[in-house]
């Protein structure tokens, strides 16, 4: 018997889950302070329109068609989409791939925020009033040195096991019993204790001693005044094509995998908007009033400028603690903080977790439980070198493979598959199947022509900045080289190894049919 | 903030809550449909398989 979502706004909650992480409250407004402020708006909503609003589109009804036909992952999917190709399947093992090597370094990165709300709430880190003090209390926390805070990796470790076990408890419940269950109260948690936040941040006053101008309105400013020459930059373009990319999990196989649970005369086309709308409130008008406001009231126009340039860890890690200790309340304020993005990390993970388990009920006949253990075991193993070699260069190396590659390719084959093999008069009847919305017609054209475009001129920049130098190492140092290797043999091994599977399952299948 | 930022956010802010709004209120007049048949590029249609 098929799982099922019982409810539409299970599914909607789960897709909007999957979409909000940390990036929204922590790359969002980094991203787009730096890259011409409220100018920025203006490329990013047209990549919303453009690419990001007719991927999830796209997702959701091939998801829905493959569920047709008993599929949950790309595989099966592509393969029913284009019979004809006899390789195209090994195309969907991405979709299975991506997803299980982000997961096994995703939850130990959220493990930190378990952790860090522990910390908040017993005030652990109370003195540390620097960022040079908060940045040691993390080092030591990730077992890099030792502290008079933490004696090595013991409870980092202890958190990981922690945020791994309600991970695989969740999705071991199955997709209703679990998933949709967990994400029918946690998301609208998320939102309240992010409107909390949002409200007690733009009430905030300037400390005392700090300067008249270190408002809260400035602080927006900050973020909103508009830069417009930085339009003729194509770099920015870019990024916003980018974070519209990331911010809404398209590209994963995840939200194929969550549709595909879907009846074939469920909606997809308002259920899609709904949930990519969600997550841009959750990024643009939460995420945008949060970090940037806020840090500006306490360091002021010069200490924003450097937040601006650090990366997500620390502006999560070390910026934001320091900023909202110094809150009436800061220590609940803190622990709010790190719970919301613990939340949002964990409705990320579970669905991060899906395909593979997915994939392993389908075309293996195991049973949720046994599907869980074997996923389970993989991605324990998968998430070692990210612990314990975390200062080599192996979650980078991770992070390269599975975000930067695997999400833009997928995302271009899926497009291709669509608008072009499938062809778009059946993509927009199949879209349109008990739709409770008519999409504009010009997005037959945006589907076929201009997405995909983006996402070659998306993958082409890429290749031309980043893979030269990420292929061949330049930015490692010569002893991190071998860590970093192994790690990308085991990627590769991995990979192939989920290939040799899906070859395994279709000529059985085969074989199957001519003993018939 | 100046007052093309102010434009530039509430302009952003209309648009997304604008969007937000109309999918939340269609979700919520939708209603749960029975099992209609198939879409036409289903497992059951003799068109596609």
């Amino acid at each position: 018997m098929r799982q099922r979502w019982t409810s539409k706004w299970g599914v909607i909650l789960a897709v909007a889950g999957s979409a909000v992480g940390l990036g929204n409250f922590l790359r969002f407004p980094g991203i787009a302070a730096s890259n011409g402020g409220g100018a920025f708006m203006i490329p990013y909503l047209v990549s919303f329109f453009l690419l990001g609003l007719p991927l999830m589109w796209i997702e959701w009804t091939i998801g829905r068609f493959g569920g047709g036909f008993g599929h949950s992952t790309a595989p099966g999917m592509f393969d029913t989409m284009w019979q004809k190709n006899r390789f195209i399947k090994y195309f969907g093992v991405i979709g299975i791939f991506g997803p299980l090597v982000i997961f096994a370094y995703y939850t130990y990165i959220e493990s930190w925020l378990l952790g860090y709300s522990w910390f908040a709430l017993t005030g652990k880190y109370a003195t540390c009033h620097s960022p040079e003090a908060m940045t040691a209390f993390l080092r030591g926390y990730q077992g890099f040195t030792p502290n008079p805070y933490f004696n090595g990796l013991g409870v980092a470790y202890l958190c990981f096991i922690i945020t791994f076990a309600i991970n695989i408890l969740i999705v071991a419940l199955g997709v209703s019993e679990g998933i949709e269950r967990f994400c029918l109260w946690a998301m609208p948690l998320l939102f309240v204790i992010a409107v909390a936040l949002v409200v007690r941040v733009l009430t905030l006053t300037p400390p005392a001693g700090a300067p008249a101008d270190q408002t809260v309105l400035n602080g927006l400013g900050f973020l909103w005044n508009p830069d417009w020459g930085a339009l003729k930059n194509p770099k920015v373009w870019l990024a916003a094509a980018g974070q519209i990319f990331f911010t809404l999990s398209v590209g994963f196989g995840v939200i194929l995998t969550y549709a595909s649970y879907l009846k074939p005369n469920d909606d997809v086309a308002l259920s899609g908007l709904t949930a990519a709308v969600t997550n841009e409130f959750a990024e643009v008008v939460l995420g945008g009033s949060l970090v940037i406001p806020a840090a500006f009231v306490f360091v002021g126009a010069a200490g924003i400028q450097q937040i601006t340039q650090q990366s997500i860890f620390d502006i999560g890690f070390i910026t934001m603690p320091l900023v909202l200790g110094q809150m009436p309340a800061g220590q609940w304020m803190a622990f709010l903080w790190f719970f919301l993005l613990f939340l949002a990390g964990v409705t990320s993970s579970i669905s991060l977790a899906q395909p593979a388990i997915a994939f392993l009920e389908d075309e293996f006949n195991l049973t949720r439980r046994e599907a869980a253990a074997i996923f389970s075991l993989v991605a324990f193993l998968l998430a070692q070198p990210a612990i314990f070699f975390l200062g080599n260069g192996a979650l980078d190396e991770m992070d390269f493979w599975a975000t930067t590659v695997c999400l833009v390719v997928f995302g271009t084959i899926e497009t291709i598959l669509f608008g072009w093999v499938f062809g778009m008069d059946r993509a927009w009847t199949e879209l349109h199947a008990g739709s409770d919305i008519q999409i504009p017609k010009m997005y037959r054209y945006v589907i076929k022509y201009i997405t995909p475009v983006m996402l070659i001129a998306i993958l082409t920049a890429w290749v031309i900045q980043d893979w030269k130098k990420q292929l061949f190492l330049h930015d490692v140092s010569p002893a991190n080289k071998p860590i970093v290797l192994l790690t990308r043999l085991a990627l590769i091994g991995l990979f192939l190894f989920l290939v040799l599977m899906v070859r395994i399952v279709w000529r059985r299948r085969a074989a199957g049919r001519e003993e018939r | 903030m100046r007052l093309d930022g102010w434009i530039l956010m509430i302009a952003s802010w209309t648009v997304i809550i604008g969007l937000l709004i109309f999918a939340l209120s269609r979700t919520l007049r939708s209603k749960t449909k029975p099992n209609l048949p198939n879409s036409p590029n289903s497992p059951d249609s003799s068109e596609t398989r």
